[in-house]
């Protein structure tokens, strides 16, 4: 019994010294973009899938297709003629938060948060650095964000609209 | 005694899991990596969009729709027949032409109305998609569309014709069978009924004519796509011909050109399937070209949205 006492004081002992990893998702994020040449052109998805993760890292998906604009014939072209989705279906982003020791995800804040990693649109790769704001609220976060991607790095050939367009992230992670 | 050492164990076992779960961390990257490979087999699935760049390829309809809440402002002009010489300037010198407005009233749903130099024709259709050609689960192979479309001729016609208002109109009844087969090549069959209430100004055909639209579109480049559309038809007035035309079209974004060559005067349907009298043959070809600039005129869509 005496030994039965001791494994299980070293067993909590163990699990108390035990940090589990925190992960927060969600599928309805906000990522929207407009050119800041021309207000018309702008949409917003509301079905991007988010995950962060205390230990730093911070994934993006989401679907092209599932960009709404306020013009039908702009999202067409928008799919058709400049992101080729049926080509290229998807957005993607890894990054790894840089300033993790800034962040205390425990604790409820606002926190500034630089993010460095791999946006992958329209079949080019490229390394972007974001600086963004978590706020952790009732043990939650959410995530805001925007930054400016040059269309001609994605290849992206939408001079006759707009040369670059400011991207706007919004999410709440459960 | 034994009962304790079952107990040991569950718990040695319970140590062991936790001091597991903490040496492995979940890799965000992986995750991602693995739930996008789980959607790649669903992520094609949807309607197939442009099938042509725009609701017209030449004067024929396309099985394309004007976006709900949009309008479509049209231009078609066409020049005279080329053959008329110098004088003319090559046709340049004479002038014919369409205007008109195109809305969009639900997603599959449109309608438009327009007027017509040729005859002084107004004209108005409601054109509605059947069927959207799709891929993924359950795809459809085509898009269908049909339109119908009435013409009334308001120019002045010999008091001895005695022409009733109801002798002015014409109705077309039209299907559209499209197939996008890749990002480049389009085609469309498109079985046409006209009813003429009564026939002015042609002899031979009948009050109900029947013919068979051929209309295919050969992309280019992402904006450039070269066009060429016929129609058969299976009977026809004395001294007509088969409409044939083709040209090209430049998207830019808002905007559709079309340039092209035509042996019809006419732009509506009736006009130009069936009393088209220049022919190929002798050069009695038209240059043209239409304009298509889209307006939004929804109030839904507030500004600000997100």
């Amino acid at each position: 019994m005496k030994q039965i006492i001791t494994i299980l004081l070293l067993a909590l002992a163990m699990t108390g010294d035990l940090h589990a990893q925190k992960i927060f998702g969600t599928r309805n994020g906000k990522i929207g973009f407009i050119s800041p040449t021309d207000d018309d052109v702008k949409a917003v998805n509301n079905e991007v899938s988010s995950r962060i993760s205390d230990n730093g890292q911070i994934t993006f998906s989401l679907l092209i297709k599932g960009f709404r604009f306020k013009y039908a014939e702009m999202q067409d072209h928008f799919n058709d003629q400049y992101l080729e989705s049926t080509k290229f279906p998807r957005a993607d982003f890894k990054g790894m938060i840089t300033n993790l020791g800034d962040i205390n995800f425990s604790k409820d804040g606002t926190y500034k948060a630089i993010v460095k990693g791999d946006l992958l649109m329209h079949g080019v790769t490229k390394n972007v650095l974001v600086n963004g704001v978590i706020e952790i609220k009732g043990g939650k976060p959410s995530v805001k964000a925007s930054f400016v991607i040059v269309m001609k790095d994605f290849k992206i050939d939408a001079a006759n609209v707009t040369d670059k367009v400011t991207i706007e992230i919004n999410c709440q992670y459960q | 005694m034994y009962r304790s050492y079952k107990k040991l164990a569950v718990l040695i076992t319970c140590c062991l899991t936790a001091s597991l779960l903490q040496a492995q961390q979940v890799d965000l990257f992986k995750m991602q990596d693995s739930a996008n490979k789980a959607t790649d087999k669903t992520i094609t699935a949807g309607p197939v969009i442009n099938t042509f760049y725009s609701t017209r390829l030449v004067n024929a309809h396309t099985v394309e729709i004007t976006g709900p809440g949009s309008m479509d402002f049209r231009i078609n002009h066409r020049f005279s027949p080329v053959n008329q010489g110098l004088y003319e300037l090559f046709g340049l010198d004479g002038a014919s032409f369409r205007f008109g407005f195109d809305f969009g009233i639900a997603k599959d749903l449109m309608i438009g109305v327009g007027r017509t130099t040729y005859n002084k024709e107004y004209d108005g259709f409601i054109k509605y998609r059947l069927m959207h050609q799709s891929t993924g689960a359950g795809a459809m192979p085509l898009s269908i569309a049909v339109l119908g479309s009435a013409m009334y001729k308001t120019i002045d016609l010999d008091t001895s014709l005695k022409a009733t208002a109801t002798d002015r109109l014409t109705y077309v009844l039209q299907l559209m069978i499209a197939r996008k087969f890749n990002e480049h090549t389009s085609v469309q069959i498109s079985p046409t009924l006209t009813h003429y209430n009564r026939i002015i100004g042609f002899t031979g055909g009948s009050s109900d004519m029947l013919s068979i639209g051929f209309l295919a579109r050969q992309k280019v480049s992402k904006r450039i796509s070269i066009n060429a559309e016929y129609f058969w038809q299976a009977n026809r007035f004395n001294g007509t011909y088969d409409p044939l035309s083709i040209g090209v079209d430049i998207q830019t974004g808002g905007h559709v050109f079309q340039l092209h060559f035509t042996n019809s005067i006419g732009m509506n349907e009736h006009a130009f399937i069936h009393e088209t009298t220049g022919s190929w043959g002798n050069g009695a070809v038209r240059w043209g070209f239409n304009i298509s600039r889209i307006f939004n005129i929804s109030s839904k869509n507030k500004k600000g949205n997100w």
